[in-house]
């Protein structure tokens, strides 16, 4: 049978365990993608999908239907991440930088396309941007994500900040402005 | 000719509603030069990409956390609850003054039954509780969550201890003591408690034994209560 998100939602909150299925079945890879973006790390991704559901099934409850399943899983999945960064960056305060042999996805990803060019560049790309975005405020980066990658209107991120419309915006600003500042003397470079 | 400040070209690159914005970058040759250098570099992070996940990767995260869940239990509210137990205590006090020995103590085993099974509910949907902070992990547990669910069990808590001290009952008194000060903690517990917090009452439950505690009184309680 297959649900739509709405009504696997409404019978998941009544127990069917079949409908929640069908639910991160269809979602999961989205959700990892979103936790890669945000936490930078596979494994961190990896449990942050499984995080998301757990919270996402305790609280059916809350969910009304007012917004998309997918929008409102995607918040609980933020929120899982900024929880996340937020102990880590407790953790790490005490500590000058990365650790020995610690190193951001965006110093080590490669392009998904075969051709080498394309390739090379996709590693220089992430080469430059991973430093960049490590500085960012973890408002900042949610909201660069969610607008630039997820392609969240501004509205939505302030949902899921819990902030104004207009901090919203001006995250986005300040991030894309931040990264540019970081990037355009290498960027400028390698073009 | 007043060019575009920075934030209006990320507006325009991002499409938000600043068509004043769009159209200055199409007639000026120097702010579309540099809406062309932001795309460049914006459109570029898009390539960076992100290790993908499997078709089946939706079937494998399922295996994972199936396990994981529990069945959604329609929770007895504190407010079901609490008139249910104020009239046993009620039908208690008021059988001892009205009834005759024989009624009075049928209506006892009544209520003794039903209190029992209120009790081990209670314990049962506690245990639940307490198993998911031992295996939280402490950096990323979800207090918000746990604390209504906390203060749920509170309010049944108080009531359920001072009925079994009421029945002389100590050592199920003490459990539900030892249990309450758990649940005042967490239902009390701040939106930015730290982890260590978290880690340190975990400690304490496990020191304690709380979670056996409470097995065994919920299941003596239980047994109990079918005899009866």
């Amino acid at each position: 049978m297959e649900w739509s998100d709405q009504a696997a939602a409404e019978a998941a909150r009544n127990g069917n365990s079949l409908a929640f299925r069908a639910l991160v079945e269809r979602h999961s890879r989205g959700v990892f993608r979103l936790a890669f973006r945000m936490c930078g790390d596979e494994q961190d991704a990896e449990d942050m999908v499984q995080e998301t559901f757990l919270r996402a099934y305790r609280q059916l409850r809350q969910f009304d239907g007012r917004s998309a399943f997918g929008t409102w899983l995607h918040r609980i999945c933020v929120n899982c991440c900024l929880d996340l960064l937020r102990s880590k960056k407790s953790r790490r305060e005490s500590k000058p930088a990365l650790e020995e042999g610690e190193r951001h996805w965006l110093d080590t990803v490669a392009a998904p396309a075969p051709n080498p060019e394309r390739l090379a560049e996709s590693s220089q790309i992430a080469a430059m941007l991973a430093p960049a975005l490590r500085e960012l405020s973890d408002m900042e980066r949610t909201a660069f994500v969610l607008r630039h990658y997820e392609g969240c209107e501004i509205a939505e991120i302030a949902r899921t900040l819990g902030v104004q419309h207009n901090a919203a915006k001006h995250s986005v600003f300040r991030a894309v402005q931040k990264l540019r500042r970081a990037l355009e003397p290498v960027w400028g470079a390698a073009r | 000719m007043k060019h575009l400040t920075e934030e209006e070209l990320i507006e325009v690159y991002y499409r938000e509603p600043a068509e004043q914005a769009a159209r200055h970058a199409e007639e000026c040759a120097e702010c579309a030069r540099r809406l062309a250098e932001l795309r460049s570099m914006l459109d570029a992070f898009r390539e960076v990409a992100v290790p993908e996940r499997a078709e089946s990767y939706g079937t494998e995260v399922w295996s994972q956390l199936a396990p994981r869940l529990e069945r959604p239990r329609q929770r007895m509210r504190f407010w079901l609850l609490a008139p249910a137990l104020a009239a046993m205590l009620a039908i208690a006090f008021g059988a001892g003054v009205w009834l005759e020995h024989d009624r009075a103590a049928a209506r006892e085993r009544t209520r003794e039954r039903v209190l029992l099974m209120a009790m081990s509910d209670h314990l049962e949907r506690s245990e639940i509780m307490l198993t998911e902070l031992l295996h939280a992990d402490p950096a990323s547990f979800d207090i918000a969550g746990e604390r209504e669910r906390a203060r749920d069990l509170l309010s049944e808590n108080r009531l359920l201890r001072q009925s079994a001290l009421q029945l002389g009952n100590r050592p199920q008194a003490a459990v539900l003591d030892d249990l309450e000060r758990v649940l005042v903690s967490l239902a009390n517990a701040p939106e930015n408690r730290s982890a260590d917090e978290t880690k340190m009452l975990q400690e304490r439950v496990e020191d304690g034994r709380l979670l056996w505690k409470v097995r065994i009184t919920s299941t003596n309680a239980r047994e109990r209560g079918q005899k009866l």
